[in-house]
């Protein structure tokens, strides 16, 4: 949705730009550019008059998920405002990368997410809850080398039952992605993460892909 | 409004991501670890 050759956006009413700003951000929400769709959507949502409680719930559907996918969570009076208590424990296991809670929370809010549309997009977090648990680990363990079968304990410990290959692949995917800077050497079976910001700002990371 | 703008304040988070390893999941993983230590054969 271009605005090239048509009127000047300040010259159409708040609430038209609100409705304008809302579609162009689920648009670039399933475009991948979260980034971009985050802006809209907290546009919309700020514009939007309080009075309408309802729209701006409407709002908070899409920009939920955005904001989370660039390192923002929204704040548990926010969600009892707003009765969306759905995201409550999947904006908790993003900060401290209980990959169990998360997983039981999308279990339990499957349904919601997927009549909202916004359920692959949900599933993107994980990839967070990911980063924060091997973050933590490298936190506690206080080394840079992370041996998997040390992950793959810690997992079987949630009830996760996942093999080095899979870790691997996990762990390979964020070193691309670059939520985490650092290598997995094959041979050693090890993760070995950088030794200064390992861990770049999720923000940095979501905006850069999205070049 | 004013009302809209108080509304707006301080909805989200973005401090969330330090080096914090006091929470109860923290507790849980640092547990495991010290039971996996335990459970390890002395080295030789």
């Amino acid at each position: 949705v271009e605005n090239k050759g048509s009127l000047p956006i300040n010259s159409y009413t708040i609430a038209q730009r609100v409705t304008y700003k809302f579609y162009t951000g689920r648009l670039n929400m399933s475009n991948s550019r979260f980034k971009q769709a985050e802006t809209d959507l907290d546009f919309a949502f700020k514009k939007c008059t309080v009075k309408s409680k309802k729209n701006k719930r409407q709002i908070l559907l899409y920009l939920i998920p955005a904001k989370i996918l660039v390192g923002k969570l929204p704040r548990s009076t926010l969600l009892k405002t707003y009765n969306l208590v759905q995201f409550e424990e999947i904006s908790k296991a993003v900060c401290t990368g209980d990959l169990r809670s998360f997983t039981v929370a999308m279990d339990a809010y499957h349904s919601f997410f997927i009549r909202k549309g916004t359920f692959l997009i949900m599933e993107l977090s994980k990839t967070l809850v990911y980063r924060s648990f091997i973050k933590k680990i490298t936190n506690i363990v206080k080394d840079t080398k992370i041996p998997l079968s040390k992950i793959k304990r810690l997992l079987t410990s949630l009830g996760i039952e996942m093999d080095i290959g899979e870790i691997e692949c996990v762990l390979a995917n964020l070193i691309f992605s670059g939520y985490i800077r650092g290598y997995v050497s094959h041979f050693h079976s090890t993760l070995v993460v950088a030794g200064s910001g390992p861990f770049p700002p999720i923000i940095n990371i979501t905006g850069k892909n999205e070049e | 409004t004013k009302e809209d703008e108080d509304e707006n304040e301080a909805q989200w988070s973005d401090d969330w991501d330090d080096e914090k390893i006091d929470d109860d999941f923290s507790k849980q993983l640092r547990d495991e670890l010290e039971r996996d230590k335990a459970a390890q054969p002395m080295q030789v």
